[in-house]
């Protein structure tokens, strides 16, 4: 069992929390009552995200409050009030109207943390579109796949993205009609584009949300699967209820603080909290276009005064390796409260929280499925460190045992089995894009299965123990094995390829590929540098493999799938467990 | 140990860190994250191999000074001037 328990003296912090108790907070919770914390579009009109994120504040006593600050990459700060930001997603609600964008149709973002993705995103919801964000370091394929599987109509990027990873795809993407460019500097003249700042300021700042059903699609995220290619889920304007009552229950945000929330916006942590939550409750978001940086993360902490830190434990232990006397150098005290998500943050990260901040790290989980935080540690609960904590207010969580189509929960303390969470909650997905049958698969019995595996205590804490499948956590992303596999079978030299995560001490896991190749290829230096470069080329840093090993063949299954679990059992030197359906020995 | 090698070992290492990477012509100034796909993960293989390679040790807190190809020079420079 993990060490102590870090016990939370009652209201350490001058500010009141959001949750005091959590037992009674507990009791007390109903999402009917919780959506009286929002204001609904005027006059009857239904729920928009946009609307709870900023046109309410626009009107309110946030009006002049900064709702983004941007610290861009020359050094320079963008502030932009509640005010700015609605009139900025105004007019490119505008702009998507009069490229004929309509409802539930997708635009996609293909950008890092940069003002626009966030005007454009806003907009997008205004609009009654579909707002889907790509992560920028995904290469050409993944890039095409996630844009093909949305249909987009529409999508913005930059200038130096679109050259290095779009261009060469716009034929292979018929339903593209619009493609929008943000320009380095002035306005981009790449041809058959559109230039973004100048359809910008050509679109009229006023725009009245259509009236939105609760129930309209509004976010799409794509993540990875074990099998086939990714998924879309879908999620609509209801989650703000559960995107709102996270950001106060699981991150304590009040409306006079300063957030920073690490994640790209290409992931859906980086879109839930990384814009909305923090914007519903009318707070200061940071965020910052620069890629991790140990140093310039304390400075942000520091000259920003940032209050709230949402980051993941990947970024968390590349700081710890950078040691205590530069912590030390900075100024943090205006931090009240750390969380972490992505992966279980371990327990020495947690407890390095305490050194280095004079704070401990809550960790939360939650699943792109979910929408929202949906298990976490709460500012004034005891955390039991390496524990993902207890399941929000108005969540429902089980350890179960699938049996066919029937489920059975395990009462008994500490038992591993399938995480899951009764199905409803507001930011539920409520489907994948095109694919009925595989949303179905995953409810039972009125249960979301989560494909994670887990274990409760007797005090009802939660210990992730691994996935139930083949994905691989690499640096907090989810990578699907076969879309890695997928695109080394288009090498002329890779006869096979089977693809897993291995252990790693700063990212979790790192992807790992082992080649069987086409006979005449030798499996060689040379070949193996040039298949790294061949996945990074196609699939992105990201997602591509880090290492890459050759074998003669892999192990099969009788019907011919690679059987990633004996490759990985391989890897680590762990029982091999049941070979029996092996087509041969590896 | 001339400019030139050391320019050379520095783009032979990054290339090994994030294999097909076309270095030919990364810009001495500009950060390597701004000109070729690499992560944070990366970005840490390639300075733990340019350790093994120079037979130096460089401690976490310096990792930022080497983002660059002229940064990789003026550090190696500074911390060892006889390699130079």
């Amino acid at each position: 069992m993990p060490g102590p328990i870090i016990e939370k003296p009652p209201m350490q912090t001058s500010v009141t929390p959001n949750l005091v108790d959590y037992a009674s907070a507990r009791d007390a919770f109903s999402w009917d009552t919780a959506a009286g914390m929002l204001t609904g579009l005027p006059d009857g009109g239904g729920l928009n995200i946009a609307y709870e994120a900023v046109d309410r504040h626009a009107i309110g006593a946030a009006a002049n409050r900064v709702a983004l600050r941007c610290l861009r990459k020359n050094g320079q700060t963008q502030e932009i009030s509640y005010t700015q930001l609605r009139d900025l997603s105004n007019r490119f609600a505008n702009v998507l109207r009069r490229l004929g964008i309509g409802r539930e149709e997708r635009v996609c973002t293909l950008a890092g943390r940069i003002p626009e993705l966030y005007v454009t995103a806003l907009g997008t919801l205004k609009n009654g579109s579909v707002f889907c964000p790509l992560f920028s370091a995904f290469g050409p394929e993944p890039i095409q796949v996630r844009l093909a599987r949305a249909e987009a109509r529409v999508l913005i990027t930059t200038e130096m993205l679109y050259r290095r990873k779009v261009d060469r795809l716009r034929n292979a993407l018929p339903n593209l009609e619009h493609i929008i460019i943000v320009a380095e500097a002035g306005r981009s003249n790449i041809p058959d584009t559109l230039d973004f700042h100048t359809l910008l300021s050509a679109a009229d700042d006023q725009f009245t949300i259509p009236p939105t059903d609760p129930e309209a699609w509004a976010l799409l995220h794509f993540t990875s699967g074990t099998t086939g290619q990714p998924k879309g889920a879908v999620h609509v304007h209801a989650a703000v209820l559960a995107h709102h009552v996270t950001g106060r229950l699981a991150l304590d945000l009040h409306a006079q603080d300063v957030f920073w929330c690490t994640a790209d916006p290409g992931w859906v942590t980086g879109t839930s909290y990384g814009i909305i939550a923090p914007l519903t409750i009318g707070a200061t978001l940071i965020a910052d276009e620069e890629e991790f940086d140990a140093e310039r993360w304390y400075r942000n902490l520091q000259e920003q005064r940032v209050t709230i830190w949402y980051t993941a434990p990947t970024a968390v232990r590349m700081m710890m390796k950078i040691g205590l006397e530069t912590t030390k150098k900075y100024v943090t005290g205006s931090l009240r409260f750390m969380a972490s998500v992505g992966e279980p943050l371990n327990p020495e990260a947690v407890l390095w929280g305490q050194q280095a901040f004079g704070l401990p790290f809550h960790d939360n989980w939650w699943q792109t499925e979910t929408g929202g935080i949906m298990i976490a540690n709460y500012a004034t609960m005891n955390i039991k460190p390496g524990s993902m904590g207890r399941p929000m207010p108005g969540i429902e969580a089980a350890i179960v045992r699938r049996n066919g189509s029937e489920v059975e929960c395990v009462t008994q303390p500490d038992v591993p089995g399938e995480l899951a969470l009764r199905a409803g909650w507001p930011s539920m997905f409520r489907g994948y894009l095109g694919e009925s049958e595989r949303y179905r698969k995953c409810f039972a019995a009125g249960w979301y299965l989560t494909g994670d595996l887990a274990r409760r205590d007797a005090d009802g804490y939660f210990w992730f123990i691994g996935r139930a499948d083949d994905m691989i956590k690499s640096a907090g992303h989810l990578i699907g094995p076969f879309e890695v596999e997928s695109a080394f079978m288009e090498h002329p030299a890779v006869a096979e390829a089977g693809v897993i995560g291995i252990p790693d001490p700063i990212a979790g896991e790192v992807v790992k590929a082992f080649i069987a190749l086409k006979p005449g290829y030798p499996a060689d230096d040379t070949l193996q540098r040039s298949l790294l470069g061949f996945g990074r080329e196609r699939l992105g840093p990201a997602v591509a493999p880090k290492a890459l090993e050759f074998r003669r063949t892999l192990p099969k299954t009788r019907s011919g799938k690679i059987m990633r679990r004996l490759l990985k059992a391989q890897e680590l030197g762990l029982p091999e467990g049941d070979t029996s359906t092996l087509e041969e020995a590896p | 140990m001339s400019e030139e090698e050391l320019k050379r070992i520095v783009l032979e290492t990054l290339t090994q860190a994030a294999p097909g990477s076309d270095v030919s012509e990364i810009d001495p100034k500009i950060s390597f994250r701004d000109q070729i796909e690499i992560d944070s993960i990366d970005f840490m293989n390639f300075v733990l191999l340019l350790e093994k390679r120079l037979d130096l040790k460089i401690p976490e807190i310096d990792y930022p000074k080497l983002s660059s190809l002229s940064g990789c020079l003026a550090y190696v420079n500074s911390i060892t001037p006889t390699v130079l």
